[in-house]
């Protein structure tokens, strides 16, 4: 769309941008024509330009960067992004990506959500009409309160939804405001990290394995195994440390079946690997590394349990241990760099040097990505992993790295701290399982990860989503997905809340227009690393009748009759800030920072505490690991696990294994469908969101990578449209034949949106309507990552 | 030799594209104007041997927006003088004088002059020139993540960088001079006995 | 390479038919072939290239983006091929309103002379500028003698094609122009191979058709040549449209050729 330089830099052009875009929906012009008018906000109160200094919207964004905002007449102008002087290694500049940057087009896109909507077609039709807030209010209402009253609280659902994380705006005030209300069903775990969340436990007893990452600066050997921070942005400035790492003299090798972003920019080798086989080669360089002798072996001895016969857990003296698994005692299948590279399409002889090299060049780090524990056995990658760190006794050392989760000792940033209350409904389910507890929650215990109940009292009958796109977008098996919620006798009740009309919101009974980070005030603070607590002040008015989350809830809050309570006597969005930063941050993580009236004066957007001597995770533990034990049953790093070993369950072992996936290239399916299919986290976006921005889009389209061999096999061309398809679903979008991918393998980023035409193929080239629903057998986790399709080219 | 430079460090660039859009952003371009523009250059293939991959492909970025040319071929070309050098050294577009007849893109070797199809003209880099008259560097060169650019006069970038390697698909920079020191990406060595590509050219 | 360089295909085609119309025009007057164009068709033939020159004028304007704003491709003399083309064409356009103005009010041989004479330099001039915008060192293909070839056999194509109709008696079975006809139909086809083969991205369906009728504009005269088909104004017509069409083929060819070296 030529949206050309008719720019809203001015009012009179603004209104003329919007007149023009307004009409322009995706294809879905029916939804807004009727509704459709000019913004037409009240006079400008100043004509000066100002600068606000804001955190960049925080989205499930790995990087919290900072926003250096204009604003002239009430509308954004521009947005760039830190230059405070300096930029040194203890506190570099927080600079935001092509994400923060195009944000512009986020802000002022002209399919923004407007007005409240209520459904008029069927459910998931995508028909709507305008209402009133005070109609919409009166809905929400009258059906929570049915709901209540019907089922009961435990039946009301607010899924899991990362699309905001400001504090007041996002699902947590409605968490809050349902708790006064006598609770909602629980969840637990999430999508991003749901096997490593459980998993490294298992291992170390704690999530927080990771070094602040100044320390990176004092490694000499990086493992970015399936790690790509560059693109996926695991922490504002991980990319900048890896290349002050490289300066530094680290020698740095990509694990990965895609040379990346992040392998062409931050590694000196790029190795690639089959998807789903990392176990396999670690277990071949752990084979390596033990039968060459290269173990550090007084760390085994006093920091380990598990390793092998000589330091079993009480009970388990006779089970296999860990060197009893790589060395074949038992099982007759030593993990040889021969056995593993029949699975894994490494050569023999590069698993054989990177094991010598991990071993041998200390300190190193093996940095363990997300995407490859989004398997089908992630939970054995992740172990298996910290079992190579382990074993070579990188850890607890400055320049090593524990692996697994990685989150940063000395304490992780808090995401969010909005006071949510507690929840009087105890169940809490795996966030993954949510279409099952729709389907069949009454039958849902302690089996199906199920915490808090013996058993769940209800099937969900209402679903409140907010700030979220998992609904539809970002589950997996979206034709099961859609199906199931279409079917109105299973949810009764879809309310979605969100700043666009997304796929989720196409599934919604009732669409409550919220508005922007930018239109409300909230406080962010890092995703997984980062000494920093921005301030998001208001910068411009909500567009349209958009209201903040916590406004929103507010309002619902005052009907329900608990309004003083919600509002804790009143308090508005800024008051929440002020509360946030006065009372949390400044009595917990950072006591020396500024108060939020100093912080709001100065316009400095962000508080930063410099790094200059990096926290090293288990430093004390390595130490003396007597005096203080990790919260493990055994208080050591567990290689063999006795909890693990109880479960009984050949998908659960005991000690980390290479387990062949349900959907393989080894498997009959690959006779169907031979390719296998990963969905990485793409540049443009953070999941779903900014999938409609158009300078993101213009500069990352929507594209199916594929290697030139497949395609050729395929008659593929670059630049055609394919069709991607299993027995779940399909798929169009552009292919891109490339030779930075493996050949077997196909990548379709994720978080495309779903749009489906009449046959039902997806057109927005979304890879979920091909991935399975099941979950992982430990964490119940998303195994969205281990699909096999088959790729044609599209006639039609 | 040439006013200004820009320094590129191809072996840091993650080829993210922030540059891209700070600039969009910067300049109210519209989709289909990039006066910066990261290049994914590609190359290598596979093969397969007893199961295992034994040749692999290679790629890295080039971040491009106008060298200034000392000898700036679209000037020469231009038909109307609306391409011209500034009182400030700097080669810009006045659109009074354009007549959006496209030869400069033609004869500019970098793809620096980009038609502008509502405004009917041609517009290009102006090199943040507002941003330089009050200290502050190009907005490109501040967004960058990785820290991969810098801007400076000719005397500035090439006394802290040298005058850097030219690399694929650049031309010969003897004939137009441009104010650009490329720091190379390693794999840019493997361009010299492989035919590689700019990917986004062959997929569009 | 824009979609729009259609307007670039009509607009060289049709200025180089122009020079070709006129400069086979003075050669004809000049020399014993001067018998076959009377007061009348000097007139006319003047005529046909002066408003071929203007239709090229106008949809090369479709090209630009503010063709209102034309008037100032003339600051560029000093290095702009772009800019020179443009003085040649309008010095070439006066030059004809001059002639014709002079065809009517006055018999003076040596103002005609020196009109004719400054007339064949602004054509070959116009066709040399021309050649020179498409020499960049940025467009390989077309940074070749290709670029002038193809422009001047176009000229000399057309205008004998066109001479062909104007010329009621027309050339006699047999007359030489026939196969020169044919020889310079003959290169022409070799220029749009080369261009096929070194450009990018022509498609092999331009090729083909090119080629087809590029074989048929070779053979026609041949035929007429021969007397196996009459010289007559059907014939010849078909000549003329069949040429046109070929060479409006082969500069899209020559167009859809394009890409450049660098970025």
């Amino acid at each position: 769309m030529g949206s050309d330089g008719i720019f809203y830099t001015n009012r009179r052009s603004f209104m003329k941008w919007s007149a023009i875009l307004g009409s322009s929906f995706l294809g879905r012009n029916s939804v807004f024509k009727e509704i459709f008018i000019p913004y037409n906000p009240e006079k400008p109160q100043d004509n000066e330009s100002k600068i606000i200094r804001t955190g960049c919207p925080a989205h499930n964004c790995g990087g919290r960067c900072l926003l250096k905002v204009h604003v002239k007449d009430g509308i954004i102008t521009r947005i760039e992004t830190d230059d405070r002087p300096g930029d040194d290694i203890s506190d570099p500049q927080l600079r935001a990506c092509i994400r923060g940057r195009s944000y512009r087009k986020r802000q002022y896109h002209p399919d923004r959500l407007k007005y409240p909507l209520k459904r008029t077609g069927k459910r998931g039709e995508g028909k709507f009409e305008r209402i009133t807030w005070d109609e919409a209010y009166e809905i929400m209402y009258n059906e929570i309160s049915r709901v209540i009253k019907q089922y009961g609280n435990s039946a009301i659902f607010i899924p899991y939804g990362t699309g905001s994380y400001t504090n007041l705006n996002g699902r947590w005030p409605a968490v809050r405001l349902m708790n006064l209300l006598g609770g909602s069903l629980g969840y637990y775990n999430s999508y991003s990290w749901a096997c490593t969340n459980i998993a490294t436990p298992y291992v170390y007893g704690t999530l927080n394995t990771g070094n602040q990452r100044q320390d990176w600066l004092n490694s000499k050997y990086i493992i970015m195994w399936g790690w790509n921070p560059a693109e996926m942005k695991d922490g504002t400035n991980s990319e900048y440390f890896i290349r002050r790492a490289r300066e530094n003299g680290a020698r740095t090798v990509c694990i990965d079946p895609r040379l990346s972003m992040s392998a062409i920019a931050l590694a000196d080798e790029w190795i690639p690997i089959r998807p789903g086989t990392d176990a396999a080669m670690m277990s071949a360089m752990a084979y390596v590394i033990i039968t060459e002798k290269l173990t550090d072996d007084d760390f085994i001895r006093r920091c380990c349990s598990g390793y092998d016969s000589t330091q079993m857990p009480a009970g388990c003296e006779n089970e296999e241990s860990y060197k009893d698994y790589i060395l074949g005692t038992r099982d007759g299948i030593p993990k040889t760099p021969e056995w593993a590279e029949k699975i894994t399409a490494v050569p023999a002889a590069t698993i054989a040097r990177i094991a010598r090299e991990y071993a041998t060049i200390k300190p190193a780090v093996l940095y363990q990505g997300y995407g490859m524990q989004r398997r089908a056995y992630g939970e054995q990658t992740v172990r298996a992993g910290a079992a190579l760190s382990a074993i070579t006794g990188n850890i607890g050392i400055p320049g090593g790295w524990a692996s697994g989760l990685g989150s940063q000792a000395g304490g992780e940033p808090f995401w969010s701290v909005f006071p949510s209350g507690e929840n009087p409904v105890k169940a809490r389910i795996p966030v993954y399982l949510w279409t099952e507890a729709i389907i069949r929650g009454k039958e849902m215990g302690p089996a199906d990860g199920v915490r808090g109940v013996a058993k769940l009292d209800n099937n969900i009958k209402l679903i409140w989503c907010i700030a979220s796109n998992i609904l539809i977008n970002q589950h997996s098996n979206i034709n099961r997905t859609a199906a199931i919620l279409r079917d109105e006798n299973l949810v009764e009740f879809i309310a979605v809340q969100d700043n666009f009309l997304t796929p989720s919101a196409m599934f919604a009974d009732l669409v409550l227009p919220a508005c922007t980070q930018f239109e409300t005030w909230g406080v962010e603070d890092g995703w997984k690393y980062g000494e920093e607590v921005f301030l998001t002040p208001k910068i411009v008015e909500p567009l349209y009748e958009s209201k903040s989350d916590y406004r929103i809830c507010a309002d619902l809050a005052k009907r329900f009759g608990v309004w003083n309570e919600f509002t804790a006597g009143g308090r508005d969005e800024k008051a929440w800030a002020e509360w946030i930063i006065d009372e949390i941050y400044r009595k917990t993580r950072f006591p020396e920072m500024p108060a939020f009236r100093e912080l709001e004066k100065s316009n400095a957007g962000v508080y930063v505490k410099p790094v200059s001597k990096p926290v090293v995770a288990f430093a004390d533990f390595r130490k003396d690991p007597v005096k203080y034990p990790l919260k493990t049953p055994t208080g050591k790093i567990e290689l063999f696990s006795k909890p693990l070993h109880e479960m009984n369950n050949p998908e659960i072992p005991a000690v980390p294994k290479y387990i062949q996936e349900w959907e393989s290239p080894f498997g009959k399916e690959a006779e169907k469908y031979p390719l296998q299919a990963i969905g990485h986290h793409y540049m443009p976006r953070v999941h779903s969101t900014h999938f409609n921005n158009e300078w993101t889009s213009e500069a990352f389209p929507q594209v199916v990578f594929m290697n030139k061999a497949d395609a050729d096999k395929r008659k593929i061309k670059n630049g055609d449209i394919v069709k991607v398809f299993n027995d779940r679903g399909a798929l169009v979008a552009r292919c891109r034949v490339t030779s930075k991918i493996m050949p077997g393998v196909i990548d379709i980023p994720q978080g495309a949106w779903y749009m489906p035409d009449k046959e039902g193929i997806d057109r927005g080239g979304n890879i979920n309507v091909l991935t399975t629903e099941r979950w992982t057998a430990l964490a119940k986790g998303n195994p969205q990552h281990t699909i096999m399709v088959e790729v044609e080219k599209f006639k039609g | 030799m040439p006013e200004y430079a820009f320094y590129i460090n191809s072996s840091a660039c993650s080829g993210c594209k922030t540059c891209q859009v700070a600039c969009k952003d910067k300049n109210d371009l519209p989709t289909g104007v990039n006066w910066r523009r990261v290049y994914e250059i590609e190359g290598g293939g596979w093969k397969e041997e007893n199961g295992v991959f034994v040749s692999q492909p290679y790629g890295y970025f080039l971040s491009l927006s106008c060298q200034n040319c000392e000898n700036p071929e679209c000037v020469k070309a231009c038909p109307t003088t609306a391409m011209h050098v500034n009182a400030s050294g700097i080669v810009a577009v006045d659109s009074e004088l354009c007549i959006g007849c496209r030869y400069c893109s033609w004869a500019c070797p970098y793809g620096a002059p980009q038609y502008d199809q509502a405004k009917k003209v041609m517009t290009k880099c102006n090199l943040c020139e507002d941003y330089l008259s009050i200290g502050t560097k190009p907005s490109c060169v501040m967004s960058c993540p990785m820290r991969a650019l810098d801007f400076g006069t000719w005397e500035e970038i090439t006394s802290k960088y040298g005058t850097g390697e030219n690399v694929f698909p650049l031309p010969d920079p003897s004939q137009y001079k441009p104010g650009i020191v490329i720091k190379p990406h390693r794999n840019s060595a493997m361009t010299r006995n492989d035919k590689a590509y700019i990917a986004e050219n062959e997929y569009k | 390479m824009d979609s729009d360089y259609i307007f670039l295909v009509f607009f060289t085609v049709l200025s180089q038919s122009a020079a070709g119309i006129f400069i086979l025009r003075e050669v004809m007057l000049y020399s014993s072939y001067n018998y076959m164009i009377d007061k009348h068709l000097r007139i006319i033939t003047l005529l046909i290239a002066g408003l071929i020159v203007l239709i090229a004028i106008i949809t090369a304007s479709f090209h630009l983006g503010k063709p209102l704003q034309a008037v100032h491709t003339l600051r560029n003399l000093k290095s702009s091929w772009l800019s020179r083309e443009i003085l040649f064409i309008l010095i070439f356009s006066g030059i004809i309103l001059l002639y014709l103005f002079t065809e009517f009010f006055t018999e003076s041989s040596s103002i005609k002379i020196s009109l004719s004479i400054s007339g064949i330099i602004a054509a070959l001039g116009l066709i040399v500028c021309m050649s020179g915008i498409y020499m960049l060192k940025t467009i390989p293909v077309w940074n070749t003698f290709l670029t002038p070839s193809s422009f001047f056999l176009t000229s000399a194509l057309t205008g004998i094609s066109v001479m062909f109709i104007i010329i009621p008696a027309g050339f006699g079975k047999g007359s030489i122009i026939y196969p020169v006809f044919s020889l310079l139909m003959i290169l022409s086809l070799i220029v749009s191979a080369f261009l096929y083969f070194t450009g990018e991205t022509s498609s092999v369906v331009l090729f083909i058709t090119r080629l087809v009728t590029g074989l048929m504009a070779l053979l026609v005269p041949l035929l007429i040549y021969s007397g196996i088909i009459p010289n007559k104004m059907p014939s010849r017509l078909f000549l003329l449209l069949l040429l046109l069409f070929t060479e409006i083929i082969g500069r899209c060819i020559f167009y859809t050729g394009f890409y450049k070296s660098g970025l």
